[in-house]
């Protein structure tokens, strides 16, 4: 069974039932809308571009087994392991992937917002502080009173 | 004529019997119009007669020429106006043919007395053209309708008339006042709302507002707030993923980072401190395990939870100090899972971490048999296990080679003891931060940071205190001064036999102040005590005395 997705631009996908089942939100407009699944769902918040992305990591985790909960997808207790086909999936640049976020948070594909919130915490962990402003192109605007004080607070793990 | 005059007097008598001031100045300048017309009839012989339509075409003429200060909406009402009444006029004059000469003056005059009237025609036509400018387009139907009515020839139905147009044109007036009024007051509003971005530029605004003519109130809170459109035109730097990602996607990204990195990412920007401390799970730590409430001395969660960082897993977010078991503190892991970034992990978390990563067991002794065998109290030393923990392992038992008659030497298996102390430390992290006494590094440290806030506080309190003190010194010799001079001043008037006694008084007076300013010094001494919370209170505690002083003098 095929059912069809028109992103904020207008553009139409057709996938199957199962792929467009990964998102919680589609998942729920077809229970609900049970007559009218001929009619495309509009997807305000995604563009084409990022929706065919969701696409194509839909239908690569079609089979994956389907988490409810989201106490499983806590990272903390259960790390999900990334295989090859993510780490290639997950090599965009900055701007996309923010946008692939945004789009899995809209459409709430979890596996696919929870592989991005890695890899968004991937690119941070390991840099200072300086080295994320000049990444992230963001203005230092503290003052070095200001940052005395966050330093003093953040007395972490001196020993 | 007559006839005009008796009508015009009906219509007086009909306004009075109205009762309206409105009404009675209606007939005054219906009189006016009697005058005006008795004028004219004299001035219609010398001059002669003329058709009524040439006669239209110069009342125009002359209107357009003398009325160049009116607006032309009003300009144009008149030209409206003037040939009805003339038509009239002139069928109520018998005798007159010459209505050109009455409308010579009609546009000065129309209906008021001349001489008098004519400085009110002339307020009045500011007022008009006043109103034609401070009114918008659809408010001119409106005003126009009023001067038609108000310049039409006076009947006693047109007194009548003229009494309802003023009434209404009171109305109109009151509504004006009271549309300026509100106007007024939002753009106060606006100007008040203003300040707080910027104060200056508001004030042009609103004089040209005002030139503009009559703007809603939309327009007015629109442009009350141009700094509104700036700022959420401000531009959002899409590679910012504080500024981009929503609220909870962040605080997702910052669940998986260990709680110290977290901490180090509140020093890229102001934005990205407010999403840190908004993090969720510095509340939630804190709550769980009564840490407090953030306060002064810790002013967020975030700084009260960095307050007990030693003690706070950054898996679990447990807290432990470590107090029975010493390698229950968390403690730095290379984290597998997470290419071995380094992650504070507690007791619990560690020992599911190296359950699923086992660590091998050491061969560091150099000699053989030292290798397999260690000895009971070498194994409870270096291992740091007790009787307990060391029951139920597998043991060789020999004589003991210093004493004979002792008890005998227990030989456990190395890697059997090695295995039961990185079960019960949850790794060699554990068993080496036993051995070099981590928890009680961290605890004299926590100790250190507390000793270090309270000198840093007593530091500020105490520089407050002496500014307070210099402040308070200056003061009192200020008075000091002032007692002096107005006793010199007093010494020069009076005489010099009373200087004596003044001299006397001013000591007293010395004498008093300093005692005031003892008093003062006292009082400062029992604030001296309290906390001197902000420079304002500081300053209040300064100035306090200093106004006895001067008011004692």
């Amino acid at each position: 069974m095929k059912v069809t997705l028109e992103s904020s631009d207008g553009q139409v996908f057709t996938v199957d039932k199962e792929v467009a089942e990964l998102s919680v939100i589609i998942k729920e407009m077809l229970v609900i809308e049970q007559a009218n699944q001929d009619h495309p769902i509009p997807l305000l918040n995604v563009g084409a571009v990022e929706l065919a992305k969701v696409i194509e990591y839909c239908e690569h985790h079609r089979n994956d087994p389907t988490i409810d909960d989201d106490e499983d997808y806590d990272s903390r207790k259960k790390p999900i392991e990334m295989d090859d086909w993510d780490k290639q999936f997950t090599i965009v640049n900055k701007e996309m992937m923010f946008e692939l976020i945004l789009a899995a948070n809209s459409m709430q594909v979890k596996p696919l917002l929870h592989l991005g919130c890695r890899y968004a915490a991937d690119i941070v962990k390991r840099m200072s502080p300086t080295e994320i402003r000049d990444l992230f192109q963001i203005d230092d605007d503290f003052t070095p009173e200001e940052q005395d004080k966050i330093e003093w607070e953040k007395q972490w793990t001196k020993l | 004529m007559r006839r005009s005059t008796r009508l015009v007097e009906k219509a007086a008598a009909s306004t009075i019997s109205l009762a309206t001031t409105e009404a009675a100045e209606a007939a005054e300048t219906a009189k006016g119009v009697s005058s005006s017309v008795k004028g004219s009839s004299k001035r219609q012989t010398k001059i002669g007669t003329e058709p009524v339509a040439k006669v239209d075409a110069k009342a125009k003429a002359k209107a357009k020429t003398k009325a160049k200060a009116k607006a032309n909406t009003s300009t144009k009402t008149k030209q409206a106006v003037v040939p009805a009444r003339k038509r009239k006029l002139a069928s109520d004059d018998d005798d007159d043919d010459d209505d050109g000469v009455e409308v010579k003056h009609e546009p000065d005059m129309t209906v008021h007395k001349r001489g008098k009237a004519a400085p009110k025609e002339r307020s009045h036509a500011k007022k008009k053209q006043k109103i034609s400018t401070r009114t918008g387009e659809d408010d001119l139907a409106s005003v126009e309708g009023l001067m038609i009515e108000s310049e039409t020839p006076l009947t006693p139905e047109s007194a009548a008339t003229a009494a309802t147009a003023t009434q209404k044109e009171k109305k109109t007036r009151a509504v004006r006042k009271k549309k300026q009024t509100t106007d007024s007051v939002l753009e106060a509003g606006s100007e008040a709302g203003d300040t707080q971005v910027a104060s200056k530029p508001k004030r042009n605004r609103t004089i040209s507002t005002k030139r503009k003519g009559k703007m809603t109130d939309s327009q007015n809170t629109e442009d009350s707030h141009p700094n509104d459109i700036t700022r959420l035109s401000l531009p959002v730097n899409r590679t910012d993923p504080c500024a981009v990602l929503p609220t909870e996607v962040w605080h997702q990204i910052l669940s998986l980072l260990p709680l110290s990195k977290v901490t180090g990412l509140s020093l890229v920007s102001k934005t990205w401190l407010d999403g840190t401390r908004a993090f969720p799970a510095w509340k939630i730590i804190c709550e769980t395990h009564k840490l407090g409430m953030p306060k002064l001395k810790y002013r967020s969660y975030m700084a009260l939870v960095c307050s007990r960082s030693f003690w706070i897993c950054d898996k679990c977010h447990s807290y432990t100090t470590g107090r029975g078991n010493v390698s229950e503190i968390p403690l730095k892991v290379a984290n597998e899972d997470d290419d071995e970034f380094t992650w504070l992990l507690c007791h619990a978390c560690r020992l599911n971490y190296y359950r699923r990563y086992p660590e091998e067991v050491r061969d560091d002794e150099e000699e053989e048999w030292q290798r397999k065998k260690i000895t009971k109290t070498n194994a409870q030393s270096i291992y740091h296990l007790s009787d307990d923990q060391l029951s139920g392992l597998y043991y060789d038992e020999r004589r003991n080679p210093y004493y004979r008659s002792g008890y005998p030497m227990r030989l456990y298996n190395r890697h059997a003891v090695q295995k039961r102390a990185l079960r019960i430390h949850a790794g060699w992290v554990g068993i080496d931060a036993s051995t070099e006494g981590i928890a009680r590094k961290r605890s004299a440290a926590f100790r250190l940071r507390e000793e270090g806030f309270k000198r840093k506080n007593a530091k500020a309190s105490s520089r407050k205190r002496k500014t307070g003190q210099q402040q308070q010194e200056q003061t009192t010799t200020e008075g000091q001064s002032q007692d002096e001079s107005q006793g010199e001043s007093q010494s020069q008037s009076q005489g010099q036999s009373e200087s004596q006694g003044q001299s006397q008084s001013q000591s007293e007076g010395q004498s008093e102040s300093q005692g005031q300013s003892q008093t003062t010094g006292e009082n400062q001494q029992q604030q001296e005590g309290l906390w001197i919370k902000t420079e304002d209170q500081a300053q209040t505690l300064v100035q306090a005395p200093l106004q006895e002083v001067v008011v004692n003098d």
